[in-house]
């Protein structure tokens, strides 16, 4: 069971608390899914239930906190480890050793358990997340979803009383994320472990939960799914659409909206014939033809064809590394192509000739963190301009909501912060194409929705944008076609909507719960019925 | 395939050292690093890790020739006059010699011996395995250690993509001061890194201890002052001769550390999941390895001059004994048949 009571936490230097009256009880045996908006406290609340916060962090705690029935804060994270098995974002970052079968026992000969024991919790910690077959792989050779699930394994090997995940699934494409997900359902079903696991996807977990924690603030609120997720506005997309349309009770996944359809006449007469049409796209920014390209001993691309024309955004989808981000290299002239042709506007493009090319492209890397250096925001800008032979610092400030925060340090802000800033900073010498690396990596979904927002924004001025995500209600509110990319090759391209009709797994919600409607999001949605009925538009 | 064993890789990276580091003779200095060039591009230089590790002997291998190059400017020593800079000018005044170039060019192949060397050992290390001989007294050093090595390749890729990023941004690396925008992200970047690492070690209990914790500053009192005291010892030894006052400075130094180390090893109660053995082709590794090593140290030994050159103070072509290249050769080792296999990298 956890039990928290008035407890409250802020880090060294804050001057706001992270956590504030927290009061909390969760019943053994469940599986809690953590809500809640980037940088406002799901992470740090996670860190509570072992004892990281506060003792790896330091900063002011006050309150009681009871896990499995011990005191985290007085027993050290290093003790709680028995207890509480902790999983982090980025499975890269907490590994130690070099192979599968070990990392299972670091945790365990740590604590000293006898290896006749160890020996055996490794072969279950296999079976449970079905990855006997990866026992003596080297961890670098594992896809990203296996490393989740190792890393899973790794921490279940302790045989703790609670599994604790902090975003386990954000780095993943739809797959892996899916295995990693009906993995700890199957944990929570057969085993009955508790499991706390934060996640910005929430339609990916809720059918399994059996209570949602919000955060929002630092203020904690706890329930069952439905109380807690009606109205809110990091609901999965059927229970905000219910919310637009007044459906009752509220749904929470697919199965459950799907008779609400049926029943909801608005619907019958809205719903579109065949799929929307793209929009009109000018002339091509970005041409890619027969791309080839090899990495040594890796053939990382094969005859890929791709075009991005200005006034559109392209969303390339695909895999863990199916090829995405070499392809982004190669348009930037970073790689040189063993075959084919690049060509930025008129332009071919050589390998080597980034320098020439910056005037025109945008590149926005996976971390944003890679591009920020300077002091203030507007400095970061400035640099830009200045390495383009630009004087001030433009408008792009303002463009992106960041005239107020033009003089703090880049590095305090938070991610979604953060990642405006790097879109500001590479966008400030007025490129035709845009291009973002898995750029939805840490937003919740509202920063999601001005990302999507702002994407369409430098689309509508004319620009070309591609972006390569795995995340697909992104992909629903931002692109206009999608190509995807499998082994470096191109095995499905087109609009949007038809693409997400022909691909079920990288399909939104919406467009699973309106096959072949074109409908891709829950605005497409009230969109359409307020085009026949006024006033349904205001409440969306 | 099982992991290869780390006591014989561990030997082979002993070996490697010693042999790159007992002679300046570029004749024999050649034939390691050609011996190590083969067995690097066996490990896997091709892999991913390996193309970071690659990026990294050059970065060394860079900086190596800017030290030659200011070796090679400052050293006004030897009969081969190329040229001569005005001697007016500072530091750097004065004739430039053949000599002094030859020399700082075996310190540069003495240099990437080293960095291929490390690569090789790091990209066939099992860390695991590795950890599981180092005696629980010194096991945090040893896990810090192996951390480092696989944060080298790490660092190297964040260094890349943090290069192109800027790159695209229209920043072009001119100067010393166009290098900001590239080492404030790599440091903060791996500062990060590390602090994930820490709390993720610290989740997973290492370091647990049974019972109430020992005060820290005792052991680390008792580590500073036995380091200390032989440090001393053996610093002072080399000035006053061996005075018995000074050795038993160094054996009470010695005594303090060994004991204090002592004092912490049953603390930590770690377990050991297996050990592996040793199989046909380790063995070999490991004999050839310490056969060669103790080839080098006899020679060295025996016959100080068989190894020694120096291309001062005229250059002359240097000495080459077939046996002694045949004793570096043994650094081939690890290509017996099945050693080097490993699986293939995504």
């Amino acid at each position: 069971m956890i039990h928290l009571r008035d407890v409250a936490y802020t880090y060294p230097g804050q001057p706001s608390p992270a956590l504030a009256d927290v009061a909390l009880d969760i019943p053994d045996g469940s599986l809690t899914l953590v809500v809640g908006p980037s940088g406002e406290g799901k992470s740090t609340l996670l860190r509570t239930l072992n004892g990281l916060v506060p003792h790896f962090y330091g900063g002011c705690f006050t309150g009681s906190v009871r896990v499995m029935g011990v005191d985290p804060i007085a027993l050290t994270p290093r003790r709680m480890g028995r207890h509480v098995g902790f999983v982090f974002q980025d499975p890269e970052s907490q590994f130690v050793v070099s192979r599968v079968e070990d990392e299972l026992a670091f945790g365990m000969e740590n604590f000293g358990v006898a290896p006749p024991v160890m020996a055996e919790r490794i072969a279950w910690g296999l079976g449970a997340l079905g990855i006997g077959h990866l026992r003596d792989r080297r961890i670098e050779t594992l896809s990203g979803g296996e490393k989740q699930r190792v890393a899973i394994a790794a921490a279940l090997t302790l045989q703790p009383d609670m599994l604790v995940l902090d975003e386990p699934t954000s780095q993943l494409d739809p797959l892996g994320a899916a295995d990693v997900l009906a993995a700890l359902d199957d944990l929570h079903q057969r085993v009955g472990l508790s499991v706390v696991v934060a996640e910005h996807r929430v339609e990916r977990m809720v059918a399994s939960a059996s209570h949602v924690l919000t955060v929002s603030g630092g203020r904690v609120a706890w329930g069952l799914p439905r109380d807690r997720l009606a109205g809110h506005p990091l609901a999965p997309p059927v229970t905000r659409l219910a919310a637009a349309l007044g459906w009752y009770p509220t749904p929470l996944t697919l199965a459950e909206a799907r008779p609400l359809v049926a029943h909801d006449s608005r619907l019958r007469n809205a719903i579109p014939r065949g799929s929307a049409n793209g929009a009109a796209a000018g002339d091509a920014v970005l041409d890619i033809r027969d791309l080839h390209f090899e990495y040594p001993g890796l053939t990382a691309l094969r005859g890929v064809d791709l075009t991005v024309a200005e006034g559109e955004v392209v969303a390339l989808m695909g895999p863990n590394g199916a090829g995405k981000t070499t392809l982004l290299k190669l348009a930037m002239g970073l790689l040189k192509p063993r075959q084919g042709l690049v060509r930025i506007e008129s332009e071919i493009v050589r390998g080597g000739d980034t320098a020439r090319l910056a005037r025109r492209v945008a590149y926005v890397p996976q971390d944003p963190g890679a591009l920020l250096f300077a002091d203030r925001v507007r400095d970061e800008v400035s640099f830009t301009r200045r390495a383009q032979g630009l004087a001030g610092e433009g408008d792009i400030l303002a463009r992106l909501n960041l005239t107020a925060l033009a003089d703090a340090y880049p590095r305090d802000l938070s991610v979604g912060q953060r990642q405006r800033v790097a879109l500001a900073a590479v966008l400030a010498a007025e490129p035709r194409l845009v291009l973002l690396d898995e750029p939805t990596r840490g937003l919740d979904t509202g920063q999601k929705s001005d990302l999507a927002d702002f994407l369409r924004g430098q689309a509508r001025q004319g620009r070309g944008v591609l972006l390569t995500t795995h995340d697909v209600e992104m992909a629903a509110a931002a692109a206009d076609r999608i190509v995807v990319l499998e082994a470096g090759q191109v095995v499905d391209a087109g609009l949007t909507a038809d693409v997400m009709r022909r691909q079920p797994t990288l399909a939104s919600q919406v467009a699973q719960l309106f096959p072949g409607s074109g409908w891709l999001t829950p605005s497409d949605v009230t969109r359409a019925i307020a085009a026949r009925s006024p006033r349904t538009e205001a409440a969306a | 395939m099982l992991p290869r064993h780390p006591l014989a890789w561990l030997l082979w990276l002993a070996f490697a050292f010693t042999a790159a580091l007992t002679t300046r003779n570029p004749l024999y200095l050649i034939v390691v690093l050609l011996a190590l060039v083969v067995v690097y591009q066996a490990a896997g230089a091709r892999s991913a890790t390996g193309a970071a590790w690659s990026a990294f002997i050059r970065v060394g291998i860079f900086f190596a020739i800017i030290g030659v190059s200011f070796d090679a400017l400052t050293t006004h020593f030897g009969d081969t006059v190329l040229f001569a800079l005005p001697a007016h000018w500072p530091i750097i005044g004065g004739p430039i010699t053949l000599e002094a170039i030859a020399h700082g060019a075996a310190g540069v192949i003495q240099l990437t011996c080293l960095l291929v060397a490390g690569a090789t050992f790091s990209l066939m290390l099992d860390t695991a395995a590795l950890l599981r001989y180092v005696p629980s007294a010194f096991y945090h050093a040893g896990l810090v250690l192996t951390i480092g090595l696989a944060f080298i390749p790490q660092t190297v890729a964040a260094f890349q993509d943090i290069r192109d990023a800027q790159r695209v941004r229209g920043h072009q690396f001119r100067a010393a001061r166009d290098l900001l925008p590239l080492i404030g992200p790599l440091l903060t970047s791996g500062l990060e890194r590390s602090i994930q690492l820490a709390e993720s070690l610290e989740a997973r209990g290492l370091g647990y201890t049974e019972g109430p914790s020992r005060p820290e500053w005792q052991p680390q009192a008792g580590l500073l002052l036995g380091s200390l005291a032989l440090g001393a010892a053996l610093f002072s030894l080399g000035y006053w001769g061996r005075q018995p006052w000074l050795l038993a400075l160094g054996v009470a130094g010695a005594a303090l550390l060994v004991g204090t180390l002592r004092r912490l090893a049953p603390s930590t109660r770690r377990s050991r999941y297996r050990r592996l053995a040793w199989a046909a082709a380790d063995i070999a590794l490991g004999m050839a390895s310490g056969a060669g090593m103790v080839a080098l140290l006899a020679i060295q030994v025996a016959n100080p001059l068989a190894l020694f050159y120096t291309p001062y103070p005229t250059l002359a072509w240097p000495p080459f004994n077939p046996w002694l290249g045949l004793v570096y050769l043994l650094l081939l080792a690890p290509l017996t048949p099945g050693l080097l296999h490993r699986e293939s990298r995504a």
